[in-house]
């Protein structure tokens, strides 16, 4: 684990030293922040239903959750394939999963202080005489930033089978959207209720999950499972496709 | 790398078999890896492993504590299915609010009893599938959530059951409002109703003319109220009593109808000593004139229980659309009982009134206390009439004029529905090991029951068999305040602040950021 904290740190630093990272925090909270003051007037300056809409509430941060892990994370291995420093990397004594996470966790990371900057709208809020209800304001934060971990393992897998950074994030822009649409094919196939498929894609709903739980102030073992298993695999699938890189 | 030394050997065709094979077990261990997320993740909604925490400082994830105590006693799980369509004008935003809240609740007592409780919520927007479930559970209106437990089956309606709406007023543009929200009183009864296992038996008087229990075309039948006593887990059928003169053993409840023979002094005297034994009646006035108040007429039963019924019908005087009234006509018979007309604690009426609703009866009776009642006996008027009716009494031809004579005609209010309960004459209890009152009603109007009517007072109906079956359930949970915490938005301070904040110092900061990192790596 000393391997994937070594990477966290360098990928963290390599992250916040580049200004990729900075423009697209800026993009991020420009757009935020528009979508939360038009939301504190649509909702007649309601406090906990502007909360709500800037966590989760709103297409527009489900826009941000799959445009932004692609963006992040198609760097981390097609570029340093194409520039030969993943050679190091898989040759220095760290595990590849170490590498896996240790990029994950450094992507999350950057999207969590995104998120994060919903308590500063908080206080500001709080400042002016109306405080937001704070627990849900937390766990809105958690949960945004679980489902950012769910789309950045995604982008990591994605972004370990291209060698072109644009086209590791093209793709992984794709399997994003096409995980957020996994409930319409039920819609789009006309699946009777109670049929097995219908089922999976219920719980395969990664909206209703997010929606159910962390936006509205619970903390749901069953969600938070969700997100964390499902990150796993993806990391999972993002280790075997480095380690194919040895032998591919 | 052990691979590509292998190809320098020139052993191609190995090479080409080996990657294959390690694609393979990549494969393989994926797939193997897929489905144990998915075995894990289904493991993760299992009741008896999933925990909810509600992280809110009001508790708005969970549920009143006497709501969640039922549930939890739910011996079976339980369907709740909504049928929500958007209201018309003026009722689109407060219906809206009201449906929002519906849903939001039982959203979170599905979560936090995701084993018993099942909730489908129907798009009405497929018009096909929708019909044919709301005509297998019987629905005629939408906007409605229908709790079903195997055959029990209990219907809420938005806007009565679940959400009292303040109707505004347009002369002065306010809009309508949502004074109240019950609903997590009304699902608590509705669980509580079809949690029970019993169908009550109601058996409806025969052999006296009485209207007929099975006809539901005849505008005076009252084949829909039976109808409706099925849909609501009720069991009714007939009993002769000249017939048979033993009560059926498993009755609850006497229903007689607007008989027009006399019953015989045995027939009132088994129904009498039912009543006495913890029974319950119903008794509505006979519309044969001839028989009004004669030996063996409901109204010498009713005599006998202390209620008496005064001649005429309860007439009101109808508004011209001017500001006046007028009397004289037809429709003067048929009187409208609401607000303070209905009692405001009984269970037959108090959802009425909160509910604002109205009762409507054509050719009522006058009831009145009278003579000896039984011991330890609570009377309730049920319904009274206005202040400004009067009881029409019959001229020479044998109808009334529908016009107030000071001369002989009383002006009201009258009583046209009284409910009576009593404890039973000896201490035999129950099933339950309770012991269980006698319970009456008199209503003065049997066309209220009758198929050309029931629609306008089926709450009124079902709510009279319901006290009477024992199935007057209550459940007070205050209805829950929703949290709002409200910028003022007129302080254009505050608007310039999270204007600032959100537009200019976030981005900026970050824009200044990356402007410094992208100088330093420059250098």
């Amino acid at each position: 684990m000393s391997g994937a904290w070594t990477i966290y740190r360098r990928e963290l630093a390599g992250l916040f030293l580049s200004p990729l990272a900075w423009v697209l925090l800026c993009i991020a909270l420009a757009f935020n922040g528009f979508f939360f003051v038009l939301s504190v007037k649509g909702f007649g300056g309601d406090v906990l239903q502007s909360m709500s809409f800037l966590l989760g509430g709103s297409y527009t941060f489900w826009m941000l959750v799959v445009l932004l892990p692609p963006l992040l994370t198609m760097r981390m291995f097609s570029e340093e394939a194409r520039t030969g420093v993943l050679e190091f990397l898989l040759t220095a004594p760290v595990s590849d999963f170490a590498v896996v996470l240790g990029k994950l966790l450094a992507a999350t990371t950057l999207l969590a202080v995104l998120w994060s900057s919903a308590f500063l709208y908080g206080l500001a809020l709080a400042a002016l005489g109306t405080p937001p209800d704070w627990a849900p304001l937390v766990s809105g934060v958690c949960g945004a930033t679980l489902v950012s971990a769910l789309f950045c393992s995604v982008g990591l897998a994605i972004s370990a089978l291209c060698n072109t950074p644009l086209l590791a994030a093209f793709f992984a822009t794709i399997a994003n959207a096409a995980i957020l649409s996994l409930p319409f094919v039920d819609a789009l196939l006309a699946l009777p209720p109670g049929s097995p498929l219908r089922v999976a894609l219920g719980h395969a709903n990664v909206i209703t999950q997010f929606q159910a739980s962390f936006v509205v102030g619970a903390l749901d073992t069953k969600h938070v499972l969700f997100f964390v298993v499902w990150t796993g695999f993806f990391s999972f699938v993002a280790t075997r496709v480095l380690e194919a890189r040895r032998w591919w | 790398m052990v691979v590509r030394e292998a190809a320098g050997a020139g052993r191609g065709g190995t090479l080409a078999w080996s990657r294959s094979s390690l694609l393979l077990q990549v494969f393989g261990v994926v797939g193997l890896v897929f489905l144990g997320a998915v075995l894990v993740t289904y493991l993760g909604t299992l009741p008896g492993l999933r925990r909810r925490f509600d992280l809110t400082a009001v508790g708005s994830n969970t549920l009143d504590e006497r709501l969640a105590e039922l549930v939890e006693k739910l011996p079976e799980p339980v369907l709740v299915e909504v049928f929500f369509r958007p209201f018309d004008y003026p009722l689109t935003r407060v219906g809206a609010q009201a449906q929002g809240r519906m849903s939001q609740l039982l959203h979170v007592a599905r979560n936090q009893f995701p084993e018993k409780l099942k909730v489908r919520e129907h798009d009405l927007a497929d018009v096909a599938k929708v019909s044919v479930r709301m005509k297998e559970l019987g629905l005629e209106e939408d906007n409605v959530v229908v709790v079903t437990r195997g055959k029990h089956k209990v219907v809420l309606r938005l806007l009565r059951d679940v959400a009292r709406i303040d109707p505004g007023n347009p002369l002065v543009e306010s809009e309508p409002t949502l004074e109240a929200f019950r609903g997590e009183e009304a699902l608590g009864v509705a669980l509580l109703r079809v949690s029970i296992e019993e169908t009550p038996r109601i058996v409806f008087t025969v052999g006296h003319g009485e209207r007929d229990l099975f006809d539901v075309e005849k505008p005076l039948a009252i084949g829909r109220l039976h109808s409706a006593l099925v849909a609501d887990g009720l069991r009714a059928d007939r009993w002769d009593s000249s017939a048979d003169p033993q009560v059926p053993a498993d009755a609850r409840v006497i229903a007689i109808v607007d008989p027009q023979q006399p019953f015989s002094s045995a027939e009132l005297e088994v129904i009498e000593r039912f009543v006495e034994d913890g029974g319950r009646l119903l008794l509505t006035t006979t519309g044969n004139a001839a028989l009004f108040g004669q030996a063996g007429s409901p109204e010498a039963l009713a005599g006998r229980l202390g209620i008496g019924a005064r001649a005429g019908f309860v007439a009101q005087p109808i508004p011209d659309g001017f500001g006046g009234w007028r009397m004289g006509l037809e429709q003067c018979g048929t009187i409208v009982v609401a607000g303070t007309g209905l009692d405001r604690r009984h269970p037959v009426t108090e959802s009425l009134w909160r509910a604002d609703e109205r009762v409507g009866l054509p050719n009522a009776r006058a009831l009145v206390p009278e003579g000896t009642r039984p011991q330890n006996s609570v009377l309730v008027d049920l319904l009274r009439s206005t202040e400004v009716s009067w009881r029409d009494l019959p001229q020479s031809g044998g109808r009334g004029d529908w016009r107030f004579d000071q001369r002989g005609e009383e002006t009201g209010p009258f009583a046209v529905a009284m409910a009576l309960a009593f404890p039973p004459a000896d201490s035999r209890s129950d099933a339950e090991g309770e012991r269980r009152a006698a319970r009456v009603i008199v209503l003065g109007a049997s066309d209220a029951l009758s198929n050309d009517i029931l629609g306008r007072n089926r709450d009124f109906v079902m709510n009279v068999f319901n006290w009477l079956a024992q199935r007057d359930y209550r459940l007070v949970i205050r209805p829950r305040e929703v949290e709002r915490r409200v910028l003022d938005l007129a302080n254009t301070n505050a608007l310039t602040l999270l204007n600032v904040l959100s537009f200019g110092v976030l981005p900026g900061l970050c824009a200044v950021l990356g402007v410094v990192v992208a100088f330093a790596r420059r250098r």
